[in-house]
C-alpha cells in the first residue's frame, strides 16, 4: 500500500496551537463541562493529526494544497457585511437564524412555538439556559470528536451553531431556516448543526451556506447531528454555496429511530474543495431515509462525498440518489456504502449516483459499495457517468434553441430528477435558481 | 504571481541536483519539478488513471511512471504512454533566468491519448520550446505514424502530412477504424506536380471492402488542394499484419 500525501499525518497548524486554544477557551464564557469536554477533544485533535487519514475516506481527496495555517477563528466584526443568500428572502419561515464568522447574528422564533417548547437558535446560548435538554445529545450520538482529526478538531473549537429541539408530538409545518456565513478573509468556521426531534415530532429545517465576497479565503470545519426520536418526522436541506475559495470539511450523521423519517438534502454548489462525511444510521425497525445530493462542480472546485446508509435494525429502508454536472476541470467523488447488520432483516436499500459531464476535462469517480450480513435483504445499487447525449442537443437545437440554451436545459432536466423528491417548492424554486446562476444564466 | 506573466518561481538554480525532484504549487495545485542531467521539466502531479499524487514515481528515459497502477507520462508532453492511463498529465514551460527555475503551464495540455496525431505534434512543440527539445518527443510522435514511417521513410513534403490526415477520413466499414491507423497505406509518393501515388494494402487480400476504400482514398486525395489526381496502387507485399496498426487501433480492437 502507498501512504498518498493527502493521508499522510501533519504538524498542529500554528493557529491551532495549544496558545491559540487557551485563548479561544479564554474567549468564550462557557460551563464547565463544555471547556472540559473540549479540552478532551483538543487532546483527541493533537493525537490524530499525527496520525494519517483513514485511506479509504481520503486517497481521493486532494488536500495537498489545504494549508490549515492560513486561517484561523477569529473575533468576528461587529457590523459583518450582508449575504447574498439563496432562501432567506424568498419565504417565510416559522424561525430563522444567521450565524456569521462563528457569531449569532439575529436569532427569532414563532411565539407559539417557543410557548409549546421549541428551542431554536444560537448553540452556545442555548447550551447555557438549557443544558439539561441539550447535553445528552450534543456529540455523543451522532457525530463523535474521536473519528477523525477533523470531527476532533470541530469539536474543540465549534463556534456558533443552530440548534433545533423539538418536543414530543409537536408538528412544525412551516420551515425554519438557518443562515452560516464567513466574511473575514482567512476566517475559520466552525459551526455545528443539532437538531434533535423527539418521538412524534416533525420539522423542516432549510440551511444554506454563503461567503461575504468571492475572494476571501475560508474555511468550515462543521459537523451536523440530525436525531429522530419514534415516529418523528423531518426534513433537512444544507445547500453549501461557499465562494470557490473555501475548504468545506464536515461530518454529517443522522440517527432515525423506529417508525422515524428523515429526508436528508445535501446541495454542494461551492467551495474550492468540500469533503463531506455522511451517515445514515438507521437505528429502529420500520425507520426510514430518504437521502438526496446534488452537485454542481465547476472551474477547479473538488467534491467529495462519502456517505454510509447503516441498517441496525429489521424492516428499515433507505434511498439515496445523488446527481452531478461536471464542467471545465472539475472533480467529484463519491464513495458510498450501504452496511446492513446481521439482524436488520428484511432491510430495503438503494444507492444511485449519476453523473453528466460536461467537459472532457471533467472527472467523476463514483464508487458504491455494499456490506450485507444479513440475509433476507433487498439491498441494490448503481453508478452512472456519461457526456451530454448530442442526440438530444440536436433535438433542441432543431427546435430552435442555441447549442448553449440546450446543454442548459439538459443539465436543467437532469437536476429536476432529484429536485422533485423535495416538496418544498422554495428548495425546488432555490435549486433551480442556483444552478441557473451558476450556468451564467437567470439573475 | 503579482507580476504581469504567469510565471511562478519554484526553486533556486542550485536547489535541485541532476535526478532531483521537488514537490510544490502553481496556483495552488501541485505540481512535480524534475531535473533530469541538465534539463527541468515540470508537470501536474496528478495521475490521470487514478487521480493521485504522481510524486514517488520512478523516472526512466524522459519518462515517468506512477508508482500505483503503472500508467507511465513523457515529462516533456505529458502524453500518456502505457496503460491504464489514456489521458495526458498537463505540463509547464521552465525557465531558468536570474538563479531561479520559474515554469508556468504550457499551452497544450495533456489531451487524449494520440487519437489526432497532430495535437501531439503540437503539444511536442509547445512542451519543448521552454526546454531544449529531447529525443523521447521525437520518438513518441513517430510511433503513432509509424506504420507509414517504416517502409516509406519520412514524409518529405509538407503536404505528405496533410494527405495523410486526409486518407484518415477513410474507415474501414468493418473495423470501423480508419486506414492510416490500420496501417494499410504503404507510401505516398509525388510523381509529378499535383500527381500522387499512394501504395496501400488490404488486411486480407480477398476484402470485400477493398474497392470502397481504393476509390474513397482516390476521392479523398483528390479533394486536397495541390492534388488533382491521385494514383492508387493495391499492393500485398508485404502482406498485412496486425502489428501493422497503430497502438491505439489496437486498443479499440481490444488486442493488447
Amino acid at each position: 500500500m502507498s501512504t498518498t500525501a493527502s493521508a499522510a499525518p501533519t504538524p498542529t497548524p500554528t493557529s491551532f496551537d495549544e496558545a491559540a486554544f487557551e485563548a479561544f477557551l479564554g474567549s468564550r464564557d462557557e460551563p464547565d463541562w463544555v471547556t472540559s469536554d473540549r479540552r478532551r477533544a483538543y487532546a483527541s485533535y493533537r493525537d490524530l493529526v499525527a496520525v494519517p487519514l483513514d485511506e479509504e475516506e481520503w486517497k481521493r481527496v486532494e488536500l495537498r494544497a489545504f494549508r490549515p495555517e492560513r486561517y484561523a477563528v477569529t473575533p468576528a466584526d461587529s457590523d459583518p457585511p450582508a449575504l447574498a443568500t439563496l432562501m432567506r428572502e424568498k419565504a417565510e419561515f416559522a424561525g430563522a437564524v444567521t450565524h456569521v464568522d462563528g457569531e449569532p447574528r439575529d436569532v427569532s422564533l414563532d411565539e407559539e412555538l417557543a410557548s409549546q417548547g421549541v428551542l431554536f437558535g444560537d448553540l452556545a446560548q442555548l447550551i447555557r439556559e438549557h443544558p439539561e435538554v441539550l447535553r445528552p445529545h450534543l456529540m455523543t450520538r451522532g457525530v463523535h470528536p474521536g473519528t477523525d482529526r477533523f470531527s476532533a478538531w470541530h469539536a474543540a473549537f465549534w463556534t456558533g451553531g443552530t440548534v433545533l429541539y423539538v418536543p414530543a408530538g409537536v408538528e412544525i409545518t412551516t420551515p425554519l431556516y438557518s443562515l452560516i456565513g464567513l466574511a473575514v478573509d482567512g476566517g475559520a468556521d466552525f459551526s455545528h448543526t443539532l437538531v434533535v426531534l423527539q418521538d412524534g415530532a416533525s420539522a423542516t429545517l432549510l440551511e444554506e451556506t454563503a461567503s461575504a465576497d468571492l475572494d476571501s479565503g475560508g474555511l468550515h470545519v462543521g459537523a451536523v447531528e440530525l436525531l429522530l426520536g419514534r415516529g418523528a418526522s423531518l426534513r433537512y436541506v444544507q445547500l453549501q454555496n461557499w465562494n470557490e475559495r473555501t475548504w468545506h470539511v464536515a461530518h454529517q450523521t443522522g440517527r432515525v429511530s423506529s417508525d422515524a423519517q428523515l429526508q436528508w438534502t445535501v446541495g454542494g454548489l461551492g467551495g474550492r474543495l468540500a469533503h463531506i462525511h455522511q451517515d445514515v444510521r438507521l437505528d429502529g425497525r420500520g425507520a426510514h431515509a430518504e437521502v438526496n445530493g446534488l452537485s454542481f462542480a465547476t472551474g477547479k472546485q473538488r467534491m467529495s462525498y462519502y456517505t454510509q446508509q447503516s441498517h441496525h435494525a429489521p424492516d428499515t429502508t433507505s434511498d439515496l440518489l445523488y446527481r452531478n454536472v461536471l464542467r471545465d476541470r472539475a472533480r467529484i467523488v463519491w464513495r458510498g456504502m450501504i452496511q446492513v447488520d446481521a439482524e436488520a432483516q428484511k432491510t430495503d436499500s438503494y444507492q444511485r449516483n449519476d453523473a453528466l459531464l460536461l467537459s472532457p476535462n471533467a472527472r467523476i469517480d463514483a464508487i458504491p459499495g455494499l456490506e450485507i450480513e444479513a440475509d433476507d435483504v433487498r439491498c441494490t445499487h448503481g453508478a452512472t457517468a456519461g457526456r451530454v447525449d448530442a442526440e438530444q442537443v440536436f433535438y433542441l437545437m432543431c427546435r430552435g434553441l442555441s447549442e448553449y440554451e440546450a446543454m442548459h436545459m439538459i443539465v436543467h432536466g437532469f437536476f429536476q430528477v432529484v429536485s422533485d423528491r423535495i416538496p418544498v417548492p422554495l428548495v425546488r424554486d432555490t435549486l433551480e435558481s442556483a444552478v441557473e446562476r451558476k450556468l451564467g444564466i437567470g439573475d | 504571481m503579482s507580476e504581469s506573466s504567469d510565471w511562478t518561481p519554484l526553486a533556486t538554480v542550485d536547489e535541485l541536483q541532476p535526478g532531483d525532484r521537488k514537490s510544490e504549487f502553481v496556483d495552488d495545485e501541485p505540481v512535480l519539478l524534475v531535473r533530469v542531467g541538465e534539463e527541468y521539466f515540470c508537470i501536474d502531479d496528478v495521475c490521470t488513471h487514478d487521480g493521485q499524487p504522481l510524486t514517488d514515481g520512478p523516472i526512466a528515459d524522459g519518462e515517468i511512471t506512477c508508482p500505483r497502477h503503472g500508467a507511465r507520462f513523457a515529462l516533456d508532453t505529458g502524453e500518456p504512454l502505457c496503460m491504464p492511463a489514456i489521458v495526458g498529465i498537463a505540463t509547464y514551460e521552465v525557465q531558468l533566468r536570474e538563479g531561479q527555475v520559474w515554469v508556468r503551464p504550457a499551452e497544450t495540455t495533456g489531451t487524449t491519448a494520440a487519437t489526432d496525431p497532430t495535437s501531439t505534434d503540437a503539444q511536442a512543440a509547445a512542451g519543448s520550446s521552454g526546454t531544449s527539445p529531447s529525443a523521447e518527443s521525437d520518438q513518441d510522435t513517430s510511433a503513432d505514424s509509424e506504420s507509414v514511417d517504416d517502409d516509406a521513410g519520412e514524409p518529405e513534403t509538407a503536404d505528405a502530412v496533410a494527405m495523410l490526415e486526409a486518407l484518415r477520413e477513410v474507415i474501414d466499414p468493418e473495423l470501423m477504424i480508419n486506414i492510416v491507423d490500420l496501417g494499410l497505406i504503404y507510401d505516398i509518393r509525388e510523381e509529378e506536380d499535383e500527381v500522387v501515388s499512394v501504395d496501400m494494402t488490404l488486411t486480407s487480400p480477398a476484402c470485400p471492402a477493398g474497392p470502397q476504400l481504393v476509390q474513397q482514398s482516390k476521392m479523398a486525395l483528390e479533394r486536397l488542394e495541390g492534388v488533382t489526381e491521385a494514383q492508387i496502387n493495391l499492393v500485398m507485399t508485404p502482406p498485412w499484419t496486425p502489428e501493422r496498426m497503430t497502438d491505439d487501433a489496437r486498443d479499440k480492437l481490444g488486442i493488447f
